[in-house]
């Protein structure tokens, strides 16, 4: 008898904060999990010079590459970092920002000197759901991957459950990364 | 005659749990579980959720399906799967823009598309943070207004903010029911609504284990 009071009192208790629990999603919660300095000495462990450098898209180039994602890009302004092993290219690496529901997701898109995908982190996760995509396990999928894959959930990458736009983002946003580079004449 | 009547009403309460288990598991992953369409040419396999006509070519037909969105350029003789940056699961809506000539693609989960006509480069427009499900949507002289269960939403074209108009003051305990048997109430309550109805599947199916075993036995024993 009193385990049954016990298990009414439980279930009252979970309709009460029900209204509460609704509105959980909704709260933003940011969360830096790595600042661009760690992340790219995570990606490059090897480098010995790592250096910035902003390329300013052109119009033309800009639509191009929009035609080639085949949506458009609320940035023209990018910051490439390229990474040498003394002299020798060891890789570079773009951090992007893109919207996963509602707000922006921060990641870096590492890339090998034949501009084959070599790691994506997140950065900063600013929603409250979502946040699995940061999961090496979806993110291992686009390691070897390049602007020629198509690089969108339901092709070569499997979504997350739960993370749904997150990952649709995480994917469109690998897919701008390689091919921006890839655009880009020398981006090394 | 009273332990009949209980293996009788058992038996039906066995089917219904375990009708309601499986489908329950399918609607929570519906995304996951509903094949894709084979063919990039028809889009007569996925579920056909809504439709749009090219306001000056009648030739031109949309659909949006549960699984993305398809083009005919031939009244519908033959159609081609739309290549879009985001998988296009559950379009709730496609439409042209009364007034100009841009299409818009609205999925349930509030992902909206909007470009002209091909080659298609994709402006996404961010929906209401608040609008949980979007359920439909148009469009007439740039003004985007979006339905979902609790409001509908209106896009000022010159600020881009949504202004909302709640349907009732009253919360609707039917949303909250459904939301709660889709697992869309709050984070995670589709696993536990997977967990609650994947061993409502064992139990049932060992139930009817030990029911017919214990019968074996007693045949045995006799």
């Amino acid at each position: 008898m009193e385990n049954m009071t016990i298990a009414v009192r439980v279930f009252f208790l979970f309709f009460l904060i029900l209204p509460f629990i609704r509105c959980y999603p909704l709260l933003a919660a940011e969360t830096v999990y790595l600042t661009p300095q760690q992340a790219l000495e995570i990606a490059f462990p090897d480098s010995t010079s790592l250096t910035p450098r902003t390329i300013t898209l052109s119009a033309d180039l800009k639509k191009k590459i929009e035609r080639r994602i085949g949506v458009t890009m609320p940035e023209d302004r990018f910051t490439i970092y390229t990474s040498r092993i003394v002299t020798k290219p060891d890789g570079y690496a773009l951090i992007l920002d893109e919207i996963g529901k509602h707000l922006p997701i921060t990641f870096m898109v590492a890339f090998t000197p034949q501009k084959q995908v070599k790691s994506v982190q997140v950065l900063v996760y600013r929603e409250r759901v979502g946040s699995n995509v940061r999961q090496p396990n979806f993110l291992k999928q686009f390691i070897s991957k390049s602007s020629q894959d198509s690089l969108s959930v339901g092709n070569d990458i499997n979504g997350i459950t739960g993370a749904t736009m997150s990952s649709w983002a995480i994917s469109a946003g690998v897919k701008k990364a390689a091919v921006i580079v890839e655009e880009l004449d020398n981006p090394l | 005659m009273s332990r009949r009547l209980h293996r009788i009403l058992g038996m039906i309460a066995f089917s219904v749990l375990l009708l309601l288990s499986i489908t329950g598991l399918y609607l929570n992953h519906i995304d996951l579980l509903t094949p894709a369409t084979s063919s990039t040419s028809t889009p007569f396999a996925a579920r056909i959720t809504s439709m749009a006509i090219h306001p000056q070519d009648p030739t031109q037909v949309y659909l949006g399906t549960r699984d993305g969105v398809f083009h005919s350029k031939d009244s519908g003789r033959t159609f081609v799967k739309i290549s879009l940056p985001y998988p296009a699961q559950n379009v709730v809506s496609i439409f042209f823009n009364h007034g100009a000539l841009s299409l818009f693609i609205v999925l349930e989960n509030g992902l909206i598309l909007n470009a002209t006509d091909p080659p298609y480069i994709w402006q996404r427009v961010l929906a209401p943070s608040d609008a949980n499900m979007i359920v439909a949507a148009d469009a007439q002289n740039g003004r985007l207004r979006l339905a979902s269960r609790e409001a509908i939403y209106q896009l000022d074209p010159m600020t881009h903010a949504w202004e909302k108009t709640s349907f009732t003051d009253k919360k609707n305990a039917a949303d909250l029911i459904y939301d709660l048997h889709t697992g869309q109430a709050f984070p995670y309550l589709r696993l536990i609504n997977d967990a609650g109805a994947v061993s409502l599947i064992i139990l049932s199916i060992t139930g009817l284990i030990l029911f017919f075993k214990k019968k074996k036995k007693k045949a045995k024993n006799k």
